[in-house]
């Protein structure tokens, strides 16, 4: 491979796939290719816990599946409590290096798992959850979430009333518990995530990691722009990429050349189709707002 | 059914013991990304039809000899070319929408020198062919066809009228622009092949046209514009009134001709240009006179430039009207000029004021424009005004009988000289086969890779790298280079800013970024090949390849 003329050198890029062809995720799932890319940061032995959700069946319908690490698929509030049991299970069993792993949807982590999650972090488990934010509870038809953003469209929140809330802060919950390590990511970055994860592989306790993961029916979105979308959301500071270590030392690790207005994020999904010019700027000061609260912590020092 | 039957039958646990890849989710798609070579814009415009997008690949990795071979196999004067060639490919570089456009020509100039040095040869691997070709003029539209028609294997015979091959690239383009060393190694390569050379015969003259069409399968005419335009004014027979190209040939074989102390220069093309600057470095005081203004000037931007910086001095708006003196030119009587109507060359024309002005010079250098002298040539062929008729690949009205060079309708430039040559070669190996010949390997694909094809998100911003140029001080004390080579580094640098556009380079971005596993390395050669057992058809490979090397297509 050659890439001398590009931005990110491409052979760093770790070979090895754990997983395979045939899953079931839609055409051009942010979801389907993060887990991808996710695994080739970590590596094995690496053990998933999946609570009910759409990667809950991506892998394929019994008795098939395309994963090539052990898979637990788990009841959609319980991923918290049952990587806690199982990364207990595999260190009884001289298993210890084991990387637990839970991924679950923004539901099943904003919503319906987040007591489970904070008492996981709570007690500093030896485990990474990894949230695949896509935004909505798209297996089941694109209801809205605690993770759906301000103004979207979704199925119970139709375009006559768009979600009235903004989107809940779970990273700024997640930093509140004081856990090792808190990282962003989208598979519009590939090296960057990747390095997330072997990072965070390499780390112990509790770590968390966000993904930001298109998803073309739930966002009206051409299958073919997941990337692109989800890479405007990092250029406008939407979804700033950044890790956090002990909640102390925040770094921005993908820092934009120029920041893109949120208009070309917006405009380029149907779920914000109805947004009007105004909420547009309303929407932008928002982003702006918080994204110059996270700024000023990036690069501080801890003392 | 008992309960013990169904505990038998369903485990307490479920779990997955077959591979999802008996899913063949390729019968999903409705459309399917295909890997294609697009034309770079810059392939479109070399009028030699390089392939720069390659041979910057392989230059940005050091792979030069492999460079330069690909650039050999469109342009068999790339040392030549990264000289003297006014590389219009670079005006339409879609890296300049981006920042600055690859300095094409400098890398190209470094390959090409990087051959010279490593006298890297040309092995001849087609059988002979028993037909032979009769190439007359040995400039570069001449040499070129004689190469690749030598390399398909024909006996080729060049015969020029001139004591050393090469044209105008010697007689005409002066060393500190085209060192003669540069221009022999090229020419050399040519001669260790086995083309034969007759230099000194002029066909037409020595030796009747008729001779040569008996005597060969096919002929390849490249002899050349050099019909100097008329200058009706008096004085044109005094002492020290020369045309351009004979005060350039005199100059060029390394004799120096006085030309006094001052000396006029008329005429706004790069001929003009050359011959002021050969002025300067023989000690002279330099006028040139144009009868328009400098922004109509036909001589390239850079080279005027480097004119004025060497101290010419440039009177605009202004035509000749009389040379006088005794027997030898002591000046010229110039006519004001002012602009009119646009004419057919879409530039505004010059219309004499009537008013006059004198100018002390003991030279005066007529660049007003050569053209193509008919009677040199068969009296048979179909000419369209003063140039040669011909189709697209160089064929005449006659059988066996093709032409190229400054001989036809092209610009007058070397490297139009060159395509010409090529697709001629390719015409005549047509010919002689008996097969229509109409594609000559240009890598002109159909589809273009404009700018709006890249996904530009995947290229930094770097700096173009500048030329190296001689102060003009220096330059005007000797006939040396003025512009030398870049350094590896440099070349390497550049060759790098490409973007490749419309090549594959393996930079594994559809790969990367497949959700569904796809695109894979393709075992039995260069780049990468689609699973279509489990692609979906997202597209995502295509959004996000970098040089629209990808596309999509829609099935019925
Ligand atoms: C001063 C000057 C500077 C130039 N600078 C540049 C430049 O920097 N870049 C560029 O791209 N172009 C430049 N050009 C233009 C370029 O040189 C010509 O367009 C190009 O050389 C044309 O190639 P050709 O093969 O058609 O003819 P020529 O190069 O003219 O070669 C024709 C050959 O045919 C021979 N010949 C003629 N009649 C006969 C005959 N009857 N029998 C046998 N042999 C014959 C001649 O001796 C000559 O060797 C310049 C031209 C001039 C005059
Ligand atoms: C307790 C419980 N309630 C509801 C469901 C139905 N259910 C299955 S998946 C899902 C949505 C999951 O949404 P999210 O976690 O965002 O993941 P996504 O499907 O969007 O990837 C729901 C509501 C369930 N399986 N269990
Ligand atoms: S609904 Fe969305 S998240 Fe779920 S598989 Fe399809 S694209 Fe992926
Ligand atoms: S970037 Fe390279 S391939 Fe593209 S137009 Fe410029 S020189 Fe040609
Ligand atoms: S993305 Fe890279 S590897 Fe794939 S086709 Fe384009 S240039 Fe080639
Ligand atoms: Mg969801």
């Amino acid at each position: 491979m050659y890439s001398l003329n590009q931005r990110f050198d491409n052979m760093e890029i770790p070979e090895d796939e754990h997983m395979t062809a045939g899953h079931v995720a839609c055409a051009g799932c942010g979801a389907s290719l993060s887990m991808r890319l996710a695994l080739k940061g970590l590596g094995k032995p690496t053990a998933l816990v999946v609570p009910a959700c759409c990667w809950g069946i991506i892998p394929g319908a019994w008795p098939q599946t395309a994963m090539e690490v052990p898979f637990f698929n788990t009841a959609f509030m319980t991923t918290g409590a049952v990587i806690s049991g199982l990364k207990a299970a595999y260190r009884r069993r001289g298993m210890d290096d084991v990387c637990v792993v839970g991924w679950a949807g923004d539901g099943g982590t904003y919503d319906i798992g987040i007591q489970a999650l904070s008492g996981a972090a709570e007690r500093n488990e030896d485990v990474i959850y990894v949230c695949y934010d896509n935004e909505a509870y798209m297996n089941t038809g694109v209801q809205r979430s605690g993770g759906t953003p301000l103004g979207a469209w979704t199925s119970t929140t139709p375009a006559k009333a768009p979600k009235s809330e903004p989107k809940k802060d779970m990273d700024e919950i997640m930093i509140a518990h004081r856990i090792p390590y808190i990282a962003t990511a989208t598979a519009a970055y590939p090296h960057d995530l990747i390095a997330k994860f072997k990072k965070a592989r390499s780390m112990r306790g509790m770590r968390y990691i966000h993904i930001l993961s298109a998803c073309p029916p739930g966002w009206k979105t051409p299958e073919n722009m997941s990337i692109e979308i989800m890479r405007l959301a990092v250029l406008s500071n939407i979804f700033p990429l950044y890790e956090v270590e002990n909640s102390e030392v925040f770094r921005q690790t993908v820092i934009p050349d120029e920041v893109e207005p949120v208009n070309n994020y917006l405009r380029s999904q149907g779920r914000f189709k109805h947004l009007t010019q105004e909420d547009i700027q309303v929407y932008q000061r928002e982003v702006t707002t918080r994204f110059e609260r996270l700024k000023e912590r990036f690069d501080r020092i801890a003392v | 059914m008992k309960y013990t039957d169904r505990q038998v039958k369903t485990p307490l646990c479920c779990i997955s013991t077959t591979s999802s890849l008996v899913n063949k989710t390729g019968s999903w798609r409705f459309a399917s990304p295909v890997f294609i070579h697009r034309a770079s814009p810059c392939n479109e415009q070399c009028p030699a039809g390089e392939d720069i997008a390659g041979y910057m690949y392989l230059a940005a990795q050091g792979r030069f000899e492999d460079a330069w071979r690909l650039i050999m196999k469109e342009n068999p004067f790339p040392a030549v070319m990264g000289r003297v060639c006014y590389h219009s490919c670079e005006t339409r570089c879609n890296r300049a929408e981006h920042d600055d456009a690859v300095s094409i020509n400098m890398v190209e100039r470094f390959i090409g020198d990087y051959g010279l040095a490593h006298s890297i040869e040309i092995e001849l691997t087609r059988p002979e062919i028993d037909k032979r070709v009769a190439i007359v003029g040995a400039g570069p539209a001449g040499l070129t066809a004689a190469y690749y028609l030598r390399l398909m294997g024909y006996g080729v015979t060049v015969f020029d009228s001139n004591e050393l091959p090469g044209g105008l690239m010697r007689y005409g383009i002066p060393p500190y622009r085209l060192p003669k060393e540069i221009l022999d190694g090229e020419i050399s390569r040519l001669s260790n092949m086995g083309i034969d050379f007759n230099m000194g015969v002029k066909v037409g003259e020595g030796l009747a046209w008729k001779k040569i069409n008996s005597g060969f399968d096919a002929v390849f005419a490249a002899i050349g514009a050099y019909q100097e335009a008329d200058l009706e004014i008096k004085g044109m027979d005094k002492r020290g009134v020369v045309n351009a190209l004979g005060f350039l040939r005199e100059v060029n074989p390394g004799k120096y001709p006085s030309t006094g102390k001052k000396v006029t220069v008329i005429g706004g093309g790069n001929s003009a240009i050359d011959c002021a600057r050969v002025s300067r470095r023989l000690g002279a005081d330099v006028t040139l006179v144009y009868r328009r203004s400098q922004s109509e000037m036909p001589a390239h931007t850079e080279e005027v430039e480097m004119a004025r910086e060497e101290g010419v001095e440039f009177l605009f708006l202004a035509g000749p009207g009389e040379i006088y003196g005794q027997e030898d030119v002591s000046g010229i009587r110039l006519v004001k000029m002012s602009l009119g109507t646009v004419d057919n060359s879409g530039r505004r024309r010059p219309e004499p004021t009537g008013e006059t002005f004198d100018l002390d010079c003991q030279t005066v250098i007529l660049a007003i424009g050569e053209s193509l002298k008919i009677e040199d040539l068969p009296s048979s062929l179909i000419c369209d005004g003063n140039l040669v008729k011909v189709d697209d690949f160089g064929r005449t009205n006659k059988a066996r009988f093709f032409a190229g060079g400054d001989i036809i309708n092209i610009p007058r430039t070397v490297t139009h000289a060159i395509g010409s040559g090529r697709r001629a070669a390719a015409a005549i190996d047509g010919f002689l086969k008996g097969v229509e010949r109409d594609k000559d390997g240009l890598n002109h694909t159909s589809e273009l890779a404009d700018y709006n094809s890249l996904n530009s998100f995947y290229f930094d911003h770097r700096s173009r790298t500048k030329a190296h140029i001689v102060l003009a001080d220096k330059r005007v004390s000797s006939f040396k280079e003025v512009v030398s080579s870049p350094s590896e580094e440099e070349a390497v640098y550049e060759a790098g800013r490409c973007f490749n556009c419309g090549s594959c380079t393996e930079c594994g971005n559809c790969y990367i970024f497949c959700p569904d596993f796809s695109i894979m390395k393709d075992p039995d050669g260069y780049g990468y090949i689609v699973d279509l057992d489990y692609c979906k058809g997202c597209g995502i490979c295509v959004q996000e390849c970098p040089r629209g090397a990808m596309k999509m297509e829609f099935m019925e």
